[in-house]
């Protein structure tokens, strides 16, 4: 999974990890951050979705 | 050349008319059973990351329902309510991999995996419909069901690979969710489908959607070494062991045979138990 790191919005440490794609609603995607062990929230609408993993019909791509 | 588009179901041919709705009353009943699951899913995964996830994909699931309700009831006159709680179980056109309660984590993964797929390959096909009203809904509702595809395609992966015993229980509830999906998206020539390609509605025949669908399961399952029950025949592509039985088939219901979901299921979805509480009768 190629997620792009997120800065933590009680550290700013771009020290990330995504937990899952699903929060507590629906715009918002989980992470951890590895160095103030706090978990947080991120939205996820509006952002380059090229990163994920999909069959390349979603993606709207051509297959290799 | 340009086809023309439509605004409302005036103008359509009967079959093309009769197509769309039973076809969006098979992806709101499939999109509805997914939402149940997802929603007890919510207590039970492995990881509480997983049982929040449920909880949202059980909303979105929940919200597709009422749009396509809504899509239903402004061009067919289907009352929303009536839709949900009425109806016997026989006449409920999902996926019927959702009959029944989900016995393992795995069901849940290939439940994500395969048969949420399924829907979105089918609703994919049809993001440039000329059916308008459909059109204008899809890109929403495409956006939010990618991050269910990778949701459950990371799943899929780690019980692929987690151990032998998670990768035989995968592979039993994959191929078992492809074998019922194929089953819901029908035999290649229906007379219904044809009217629907024809009209514009959907961009592709059942059978080269579920063909583009077969391909991605099947790729996947098998870089993952998991048995989704699928062989490729060379040009034809991917393929199930064994078609169902396609005499059978009924295009209102998508199934081969008469069942339905699980009555236990539809109890708790409707909320039979609390019928007295509900604010509108």
């Amino acid at each position: 999974m190629k997620d792009s790191p997120v800065r933590c919005p009680f550290c700013a440490s771009l020290n990330s990890q995504k937990q899952s794609d699903f929060g507590t609603s629906l715009m918002v995607k989980q992470y951890f951050c590895l160095d103030c062990k706090s978990a947080f929230e991120w939205i996820k609408w509006g952002e380059d979705d090229s990163h994920l993993d999909l069959p390349d019909f979603l993606q709207d791509r051509q297959p290799e | 050349m340009k086809q023309n588009t439509f605004e409302s179901t005036e103008g359509m041919t009967p079959a093309c008319k009769e197509g769309l709705r039973n076809l969006l009353l098979a992806c709101a009943d499939t999109k509805l059973l997914l939402g149940y699951h997802y929603g007890e899913w919510t207590f039970g995964p492995p990881e509480i990351e997983a049982a929040i996830a449920c909880c949202s994909l059980c909303q979105t699931e929940l919200g597709h329902v009422r749009l396509l309700h809504g899509l239903l009831n402004k061009h067919y006159g289907d009352d929303a309510d009536a839709l949900v709680e009425t109806r016997k179980p026989g006449e409920f056109a999902n996926i019927t991999f959702l009959d029944n309660e989900m016995k393992s984590w795995a069901e849940l993964v290939a439940a994500n995996y395969v048969v949420d797929l399924a829907v979105t390959t089918l609703l994919h096909a049809m993001k440039d419909s000329t059916f308008q009203p459909l059109h204008m809904s899809l890109d929403k509702m495409l956006q939010e069901e990618k991050f269910h595809v990778h949701h459950g395609q990371g799943w899929f992966r780690t019980l692929a690979g987690k151990s032998e015993e998670t990768r035989t229980e995968l592979s039993e509830a994959a191929s078992d969710a492809v074998r019922r999906v194929v089953e819901w998206f029908g035999p290649a020539d229906a007379d219904e489908d044809r009217a629907l390609v024809e009209a514009g509605v959907k961009s592709a025949s059942n059978a080269e959607i579920v063909g583009q669908l077969l391909e991605a399961v099947g790729r996947f399952a098998q870089e993952l070494k998991v048995d989704a029950g699928l062989e490729k025949k060379g040009s034809s592509g991917w393929q199930v062991a064994t078609q169902p039985d396609w005499r059978q088939w009924r295009a209102r219901t998508r199934r081969v045979s008469e069942s339905g979901p699980d009555e236990r299921i539809l109890y708790h979805l409707r909320g039979s138990k609390n019928q007295v509480f509900k604010l509108s009768t």
